[in-house]
């Protein structure tokens, strides 16, 4: 029930709170579908845009250019596959050149490609057409501390970022660990030692299972606000794909005898921002909660979104299973 | 300047209605004394002293049931009445000054009066806007949820007043926020008023005495919030006799000792109260995966009272509440502990000086926190915040003639508050931010005067001096360098004049003015839609400033009938500054500044509030109508745009009716129609990562659909009301949510994903929290 972010302790008071209610609401409330008088013209033009330093990765720098929709709009992969724009213009600039991004799309791609682009996404690619603009020739020069300037232009609209590659702190050890739960003799669960070095860093992580997709856990960002300096141990959570029903046996931990690939990334504080405030507003949606306006880092009249950028580190360990 | 001119006019006329007063050639007396509940010995507050011979003179008494009327030589009849019991006449020969106790008895109860002004034309002639007295007998008639009575929830059934949403305790004054509200016990601030998030008011029925709101012009001799005053005093303790007296509902009981000490001289009383709903839920969880987990609250009242001699008395009175949640699951080795809840200590020491004064001094204690204490395996977590204040007041009432009670005071309290301390620990390394407690040093002196200019005038006015000085430690900020434990970092005062004017149209109505102006040096700060135990009290530092509030008013007051019915038309305005939010893209965070995370705007409310009230007869009750908006305005929310506040409401109605059917029944009725609450509505997805993420349009533009709710209750006493038998007892059975209405809370977006087909379905929820809800408690009383 924990993760690396310590954060999600810090959100565990308003866990608390909402139990509390729920003894009161399992008891005597009532639940009905609302159709509120929803207000449908909105026309934004929503951008993902990712530079990544590693070591270890061969994921070229991308954006994704996509258009919001209404609350009411029936969600099935084929409407996912309209809102990717596909006559956008996407430039970054790394200080020394701009660079023009390639527009390609995962139905007009080979499968093992294909598969590569929604692992790293994480995003289903079989049933969603995927398109992306990506640096296809690598033209940009990609180190920590350096920094990027994005410019996309779409339907007479211009939209600019800027970021910089955060100072890479990769982990120092990771193992597996019998799960605490009684009988759950099949399960295991994963540690990670991290030396965090003095000063603000802001972290992120994704896990893989058995060649699946990199997905991040519900609370998937933390600064180091309360652990600056500090080394010390901490358990994570294997991350489920949105939609998996919530099982509080097995919930957070890997199959032992499963290969497990764990994404370890240091953000830039413009994206480590959007993902803190995007997964607080996507995880408070309960009693007493008011909402929380995303902080998006794109300027430009209807732009909203992340130029972000983040130094990774890509480690693998097989569970095995005798622990 | 306004202010100041009004201030300096309001100086001069009680200069001269003072000298005016002492200049009197006439030979005088004074009769004084107290005025106390021959039953139970308890002094009588707010009972009225009238001189026969002299229409239009007369006193009512004070908190303490202390009162002080000078007369010219000669003989007179004085006329004590109270609320509830039986008038009582007193002839003197008045050739010298007078001291009397005396003992009224209980037993008019076919004049029965819900909410009252307490004289019979209070209302009409006093200058006080906005002040309403609640009587604990006549509440408990109404119908009630849980079976647990609530005086927090019978205010919010009084014009101008809001409930915070279904089944909350907490309350809205004229479109101000719930920390904006004054509430104390026995003058003890008390920071957090609710037991179960707020659907449970802490204040147990049985131990308390006297409420009164004051939702208009507050008084000087009050300070230190901007929207209202709900003052709450304990009983005392029987005097006379032993008394036993509890009830028993359906999710708590409640049991209450009282009696004298030393008869006539000293008492006690001691009350306590504690739920077991979940308590009995315990044998299902043993043994299963959530063995250990479990909710209660509990709270006790005790005060103990001695005369040390006619003009001397002391009173030590305390409350000390818990609520506290557990959670356990043995299957993942994760727990926590969560209790919160207030404590208070009141010592006062009542003292009257000569027959004219009056002197309380008061040392206080209060305390709230809120702990939370979670772990899993070799992880531990602490988060806690809390308030502690300790407060040296003294109050003095002087009444120089029959034409001005005068009112001065001077306080100091001491201010400890520590918001968010936040520690950690895995295995061997701790985790330990830094964060300090803040403290602050709180004054008030004040001087007020109710002066009868003539027969037709009537004014309540005078002035508060506040201050607040910040004190250390505090951390380096651009402008200034960090500052030691008990250092100055920033220092605020003001001046808040405050007066109300009554001018007495004939005899049946009345036209009042009202002025006040307030200051709030602490700050309560929240980042849901309602108020609950995780909200912080925050100080004034040099980022976040004092509140202010400035409330203008007018009403005409007029009663039918022979004073069987009173009616009221208010119209209010309210300008507010430097109020508090945190920023829209606020989350929760335990090492940054927490100021960082605040803005900052000003605020107005206004509306119309009618009410109508019979009070005597079997049949009694009230309508209240308001009509309110309340707007607020922040530079960096809304984009700078005016919106309404959570609490504003453009439509409030309650409809309150107790039938006395006969000696052993009673029926009690409550109607409640109110405006949906506002919300912000979501006007747009947009996906991130392959999922929907939401576009918030304008800042509560949406309203929920209307709240409307009936109540109704029975009252059964098997041995009638006027037994006066050793035992008694009463049952109240009520059903809330007559015809079932299904009132939303809240409502919240949900995002089903189909992992087979890729697809996902967006829908919208409305969630009521209370169906039709039937309870039954029953009450008995013994006495020794």
């Amino acid at each position: 029930m924990y993760t690396t972010g310590l954060k999600y302790f810090r959100g565990l008071t308003g866990t608390a709170i909402a139990m509390t209610a729920a003894l009161l609401l399992v008891a005597t409330a009532c639940e009905e579908p609302f159709e509120p008088p929803f207000n449908e013209d909105r026309d934004e033009i929503v951008i993902e845009s990712y530079i990544e330093w590693s070591p270890d990765s061969q994921f070229p720098s991308y954006a994704i250019v996509t258009r919001s929709f209404p609350f009411t709009a029936e969600i099935d992969p084929e409407f996912i596959s309209d809102l990717y724009i596909k006559d956008a213009e996407v430039s970054i600039f790394d200080g020394d050149k701009r660079v023009e991004l390639q527009l390609i799309c995962s139905d007009d791609l080979p499968d093992a490609i294909r598969r590569e682009i929604g692992t790293q996404l994480g995003i289903d690619s079989f049933f969603i057409n995927i398109c992306i603009y990506v640096d296809l020739m690598r033209e940009l020069k990609i180190e920590p501390e350096r920094n990027y300037e994005l410019k996309i232009e779409v339907d007479d609209r211009s939209f600019f970022s800027k970021t910089t590659i955060p100072r890479p702190v990769p982990l120092d050890s990771i193992w597996a660990a019998p799960a605490p739960n009684q009988g759950a003799d099949s399960l295991a669960q994963l540690f990670l030692r991290l030396s965090d070095p003095a000063g603000p860093d802001y972290y992120r992580y994704f896990t893989s299972v058995n060649d699946g997709p990199l997905l991040p856990p519900l609370t998937s960002v933390t600064d180091d606000d309360i652990f600056d300096g500090q080394q010390f141990d901490v358990a994570i959570l294997k991350a489920e794909p949105r939609g998996t029903e919530f099982n509080p046996e097995t919930f957070g931990y890997f199959k032992r005898g499963s290969k497990v690939q764990l994404k370890w990334c240091t953000l830039d504080e413009d994206q480590f921002n959007f993902w803190e405030t995007l997964e607080f507003s996507r995880n408070n949606q309960g009693p007493f909660s008011s909402y929380t306006l995303v902080d998006y880092n794109i300027e430009g009249e209807g732009g909203i979104g992340i130029f972000g950028s983040q130094s990774c580190f890509y480690y693998t360990i097989e569970i095995p299973e005798e622990l | 300047m306004k202010q100041r001119t009004l201030f300096t006019i309001l100086f001069a006329l009680f200069c001269i209605g003072i000298f005016s007063g002492l200049n009197a050639q006439e030979k005088k007396f004074t009769v004084s004394g107290y005025v106390i509940e021959e039953n139970t010995g308890e002094s009588a507050i707010g009972a009225n002293v009238l001189v026969a011979e002299r229409p239009g003179v007369g006193s009512s008494t004070n908190s303490y049931g202390f009162f002080s009327i000078t007369l010219p030589e000669g003989q007179y009849e004085l006329i004590f009445s109270y609320i509830g019991f039986e008038e009582k006449r007193l002839s003197i020969d008045l050739s010298e000054d007078k001291w009397f106790e005396v003992e009224l008895v209980s037993g008019v109860y076919v004049e029965e009066v819900v909410v009252s002004a307490e004289e019979d034309d209070q209302n009409i002639s006093s200058p006080a806007m906005g002040v309403i007295k609640l009587d604990m007998d006549q509440i408990s008639k109404l119908p009630i949820l849980f079976g647990e009575l609530d005086i927090l929830k019978t205010i919010q059934l009084l014009p101008g007043v809001l409930s915070a949403g279904e089944g909350f305790s907490g309350f809205h004054v004229r479109g101000g926020g719930a920390d904006q509200n004054l509430v104390i016990l026995d003058e003890a601030t008390v920071y957090n008023s609710g037991h179960l998030l707020g659907f449970i008011s802490i204040f147990n029925s049985d131990a308390i005495k006297n409420t009164t709101l004051i939702k208009g012009g507050m008084p000087p001799q009050y300070g230190g919030r901007i929207s209202s005053v709900l003052d709450i005093q304990m009983r005392d303790g029987n005097y006379k006799k032993y008394q036993i007296e509890g009830g028993i509902g359906v999710i708590s009981s409640r049991l209450t000792a009282q009696g004298p000490i030393v008869e006539d001289k000293s008492s006690f009383l001691i009350s306590g109260r504690r739920t077991y709903l979940f308590d009995l839920a315990q044998p299902f969880l043993e043994g299963g995966t959530f063995e250990g987990t479990n909710y209660y609250f509990y709270d006790f009242n005790a005060k103990v009272n001695y005369r040390l001699s006619d003009k001397n008395r002391l009173f030590l009175s305390s409350y000390f509440g818990r609520d506290v949640l557990n959670f356990a699951t043995r299957t993942r080795g994760f727990s926590f502990n969560m209790p919160y809840g207030n404590s208070t200590a009141t010592l006062r020491w009542n003292r009257t000086i000569g027959n004219k004064m009056f002197k309380n001094t008061s040392l206080i204690y209060n305390d709230y926190s809120f702990d939370f204490r979670g772990s899993q395996e070799e992880f531990n977590f602490g988060l806690s915040s809390g308030i502690r204040d300790y407060t040296l007041k003294t109050d003095f009432d002087f009444f120089p003639g029959n034409n001005h009670h005068i009112k001065w005071g001077v306080s100091l309290t001491h201010h400890k508050l520590s918001p968010n301390q936040a520690s950690g620990s895995t295995g061997e390394t701790v985790f330990e931010p830094n964060q300090k407690p803040e403290y602050g040093l709180q004054g008030g002196i004040y001087i007020q005067d109710e002066w009868k200019i003539s027969e037709r005038i009537n004014v309540l006015g005078g002035l508060r001096y506040s201050f607040f000085n910040h004190l250390g430690p505090y951390p380096a900020t651009e402008d200034e360098t960090s500052k030691d434990k008990g250092e100055s970092v920033h220092w605020y005062d003001g001046f808040e004049p405050r007066a109300s004017i009554n001018y007495r149209l004939d005899r049946q109505s009345s036209v009042k003015l009202g002025y006040a102006r307030t200051y709030q040096y602490l700050h309560l700060v929240s980042s849901t839609s309602t108020t609950l135990p995780t909200d912080i009290w925050v100080p004034s530092t040099p980022l976040t400033r004092p509140q202010r509030g400035d409330q203008y008013s007018i009403g005409y007051f007029r009663n039918f009938l022979d004073h069987q019915y009173e009616a009221s038309v208010e119209v209010y305005y309210r300008d507010v500054a430097n109020q508090i939010e945190y920023t829209e893209n606020y989350t929760p965070s335990v090492a940054s500044r927490l100021e960082d995370e605040f803005v900052f705007g000003t605020g107005r409310a206004y509306g119309v509030e009618w009410f109508l009230n019979k009070k005597k007869g079997s049949f009694t009750g009230w309508i209240a109508y308001t009509f309110s908006i309340a707007e607020r305005k922040f530079d960096d929310i809304n984009k700078g745009r005016y919106f309404p506040a959570p609490y504003d409401r453009r439509h409030d109605l309650a409809l309150v009716g107790i039938y006395e059917i006969n000696d052993k029944f009673d029926l009690g009725a409550t109607f409640v129609f109110g405006s949906g609450q506002n919300y912000t509505p979501i006007e747009g997805l947009y996906l991130v990562n392959g999922f929907p993420a939401e576009i918030y349009g304008d800042r509560n533009s949406a309203q929920l659909p209307a709240y409307h709710r009936l109540d109704l209750s029975l009252t059964y006493r098997p041995t009638g009301k006027n037994s006066e038998g050793k035992f008694s007892n009463y049952w109240v059975f009520s059903i809330y949510n007559v015809y079932n209405r299904q009132n939303p809370l809240f409502i919240y977006p949900a995002f089903d994903q189909d992992n087979s087909t890729g697809s996902i379905q967006s829908k919208a929820y409305q969630v009521s929290l209370f169906p039709i809800l039937p309870s039954v408690s029953w009450n008995f009383k013994f006495n020794y």
